[in-house]
């Protein structure tokens, strides 16, 4: 179960934890709150970003591909109306005039978030004379390599063709003295004042590993996702099915047998990734994931009492119906889902695809 | 008049205050003793969750709710038709029992009414919350008056004995029920039980405020169970007091029922006013965005709740207190779930209130326990938790719900309590 530290600070799904830790009012015994210190509050996560339609013809007319709805890991603000788009890579990337992935094409649909585009994308938020808005990627520190030259290269093209865009910056995530925290290089861009008067040095702390033989990651307020690690991690599928087993159990253990407990695995889903679920875009992944839910509460179910009725919920829900013969049956079903332990219950979409299939 | 013929409001609460002026004068004309009044305090579900209709709970227990008015009604024993006491809905979400019955009696009636239903549960009263509701004795009451104080902690996960806490006896159960039950103490020693060999501190204080003040701090220097209050009074405005347990039992031991009610009515409100601030604190989750048509998510985090232990764990405690805990059905801190191990002294656990049947997503190291509050989980999980914590792991632990401790926040609820409700 134990990550390398090393690995760990790249994976875009504990960088975006880490930065929900830096936000939060806290001791700091577990995650410095850097972010919350500095004046920082959540406003969004995952927000679409479209751009002005005037604005992405013209790029399109000029060969400048954008990402046309992209959506940055989280936009928080800070004292005043100053906004900063956070992205989360586990590496950044280079750029050649012509090379337009997925990267790249995002890249620039930040940028070009000036205020007066920011606003329009996000109308709801309140406006100021005084709005700014920052672009800041957070990366796994790599001293070999020149991090930050492809968004300057994709920035410098833009302003070559008369586009403002807004004021860009890289931190890293490095290990230093026993500790995770962030790594500031003059060579990063900027960051914003605010941020920047907290991290005083070039390494900031944030958060001590305890031990070789600890993984060093927190609880996570945003649980894993499909297609949200760089590769296949083990603790974040048996904390996901703990987590889907836990609000099952919460369901059924209040229950007074003889009855019928309905286990909707969209609503367990939802409680389980703190209503992440909902916002989950890949309609495939949420497909397959809603499965392998239903399966895994059918599997332990029946592995508690081989004679539990299931019956499939009606109304095109997924999910079952269980009805509690008695409290013996239904006590037995609650300890099952306790004693469950870490097995290949899911296999992430994306490397196994023919689990896409109807089943 | 008797419970039973009481008719009214104004008659039932006449019969409780008269019988508490009347006990109190038994105890010192020395005549036979009749059990005290007593309150149950209880506490239902935060206001995001629906009300559970008390009668029912009752009726499963095979008592009636016989309402006097929208707040009040007689609790009756459907086998005997006796009337046990009296259930006011004191507070939204904070229903009490008042009753004269015996203490050995009711505290097992309570204990079975409790556990019987995921939607009531005790108020848990940690030692950190008596210190700040003994500073505000301190701060309040004449310093001639006496101060009782009990202080109880059992290192239950240390190694040489079983990780179940020693039952209190039924003889001190019954002695609460007199004028002063400090005589069992004695007894308890002298009982042929066996006594485990591990840390185990059950002590008493009863002295003039002053003393107390001058002399606590002091003692807690050199003895650390003394951080871990189980039992406290605060002085009633006549004679006598009212002693408050940390499972939310309040027993009169003062000549007056008005007096009573508005101590356990004050308790009560800084209680709710501290476990709503701890859940807008603590509560997290994902609302929708202000824009109809935007799937974005506007998140709302809620802040940790931090146990920080005053010394890391030993790795022996730290293994016994995950095992005695999470590899047991039946367990003091009432938890379910399955540790993730992290490390030799690190485990994440998705785990369930047992009682209230409500998650709670626990990172346990040995040096604290971090906690994340889903949405309507009820703040009251967190209170038993410290209590539990300070009474069997460590009396010392520090709490913070965010960045703010847990005496500021009980100690600010105190101060905000508004002099006329609404």
């Amino acid at each position: 179960m134990k990550i390398d530290p090393a690995a760990l600070i790249g994976d875009p799904l504990y960088q975006c934890n880490l930065l929900l830790w830096m936000l939060q009012p806290s001791t700091g015994i577990t995650v410095k709150p850097l972010l919350h210190q500095a004046g920082y509050t959540l406003r969004f996560i995952e927000p679409k970003l479209p751009l002005p339609l005037p604005l992405s013809n013209k790029l399109n007319a000029e060969a400048l591909p954008i990402a046309e709805e992209a959506e940055p890991d989280m936009i928080i603000r800070g004292r005043q109306t100053d906004y900063v788009i956070l992205e989360c890579k586990c590496s950044m990337f280079g750029y050649q005039p012509g090379q337009n992935d997925t990267s790249i094409r995002q890249c620039r649909a930040f940028l070009l978030q000036v205020p007066q585009v920011f606003l329009e994308a996000l109308p709801g938020i309140p406006r100021g004379d005084t709005t700014t808005t920052h672009l800041l990627y957070l990366s796994r520190h790599k001293q070999e390599v020149p991090q930050f030259t492809g968004v300057q290269a994709i920035a410098h093209e833009l302003a070559d063709k008369a586009y403002q865009a807004t004021p860009h910056g890289l931190l890293t995530l490095d290990i230093s003295a026993g500790s995770i925290g962030l790594r500031k290089t003059e060579t990063h861009g900027a960051i914003p004042a605010p941020l920047a008067s907290a991290l005083p040095s070039s390494f900031t702390a944030l958060q001590t590993i305890p031990d070789a033989d600890t993984d060093p990651r927190p609880l996570y307020y945003i649980p894993w996702m499909p297609e949200s690690e760089p590769i296949p991690d083990e603790y974040n599928y048996n904390s996901f099915a703990n987590r889907i087993l836990v609000w099952a159990a919460a369901e059924i253990g209040p229950a007074r047998p003889p009855c019928d407990v309905e286990l909707e695995t969209e609503l367990l889903l939802t409680k389980a990734t703190n209503d992440f679920y909902q916002y989950w875009r890949n309609t495939e992944s949420k497909r397959h994931v809603r499965n392998r839910a239903r399966d895994l509460l059918k599997k332990e179910i029946l592995k508690a009492d081989p004679k539990a009725v299931l019956k499939p919920l009606d109304n095109q829900r997924s999910g079952w119906k269980l009805t509690l013969a008695d409290a013996n049956m239904q006590s037995r079903i609650v300890e099952q889902f306790r004693k469950w332990q870490s097995e290949v219950w899911i296999t992430p979409p994306y490397l196994q695809q023919q689990e896409l299939l109807p089943e | 008049m008797t419970l039973d013929q009481a008719k009214t409001r104004e008659e039932a609460l006449d019969v409780l205050d008269g019988y508490a002026a009347e006990t109190r004068e038994d105890a010192k004309l020395q005549r036979l003793r009749r059990p005290l009044v007593k309150s149950y305090l209880l506490e239902t579900v935060p206001h995001v969750r629906t009300e559970p209709p008390l009668e029912s709970i009752f009726t499963r227990r095979g008592h009636s709710l016989l309402p006097l008015d929208d707040t009040l009604s007689k609790i009756k024993r459907n086998a005997d038709g006796k009337i046990i006491g009296l259930l006011e809905k004191l507070l939204p979400r904070h229903p009490v029992i008042y009753t004269t019955e015996k203490s050995q009696e009711m505290d097992a009636w309570v204990r079975n009414l409790v556990d019987a239903s995921p939607a009531l549960d005790n108020l848990w009263l940690s030692g950190r919350a008596f210190d700040q509701l003994y500073n505000i004795i301190l701060a309040t009451k004449p310093i001639h008056r006496f101060g009782r104080i009990v202080f109880q902690h059992q290192s239950i996960f240390e190694l040489n004995g079983a990780p179940t806490p020693e039952p209190q006896t039924t003889a001190e159960e019954d002695a609460e029920d007199q004028e002063e039950p400090e005589q069992t103490l004695q007894a308890q020693e002298d009982d042929d039980n066996c006594v485990p060999e591990r840390r185990s501190t059950r002590f008493m204080v009863i002295d003039r405020l002053d003393r107390l003040k001058t002399l606590l701090p002091k003692m807690r220097e050199i003895y650390e169970p003394l951080q871990c209050i189980s039992q406290l009074r605060f002085p009633a405005r006549g004679n006598g007091g009212h002693d408050f347990y940390h499972n939310g039992k309040a027993t009169n031991r003062s000549d007056s029922f008005v007096d009573h009610r508005l101590h356990v009515k004050f308790v009560l409100q800084i209680y709710k006013q501290a476990t709503e601030t701890t859940e807008t604190a603590a509560w997290h989750g994902v609302q929708k965005s202000n824009l109809a048509a935007d799937t974005s998510g506007e998140i709302i985090l809620g802040a940790p709740v931090l146990l920080q232990f005053k010394q890391p764990l030993s790795q022996a405690v730290f293994d016994q207190f995950i095992q005695a805990t999470f590899r047991h059905k039946r367990n003091v801190f009432r938890l379910w779930g399955n540790p993730i191990q992290l490390g030799p002294r690190k485990v994440h656990v998705y785990a369930l209130d047992r009682h209230l049947w409500q998650p709670l997503y626990l990172e346990i190291t040995d040096r604290q326990i971090v906690v994340i509050v889903p949405r309507g989980t009820c703040g009251n999980s967190i209170h038993r938790l410290v209590t539990n914590v300070q009474q069997f792991l460590d009396p010392e632990v520090t709490v913070w719900i965010g960045d703010r401790s847990y005496e500021d926040l009980i100690q600010s609820a105190s101060t905000a309590l508004k002099i006329y409700e609404d």
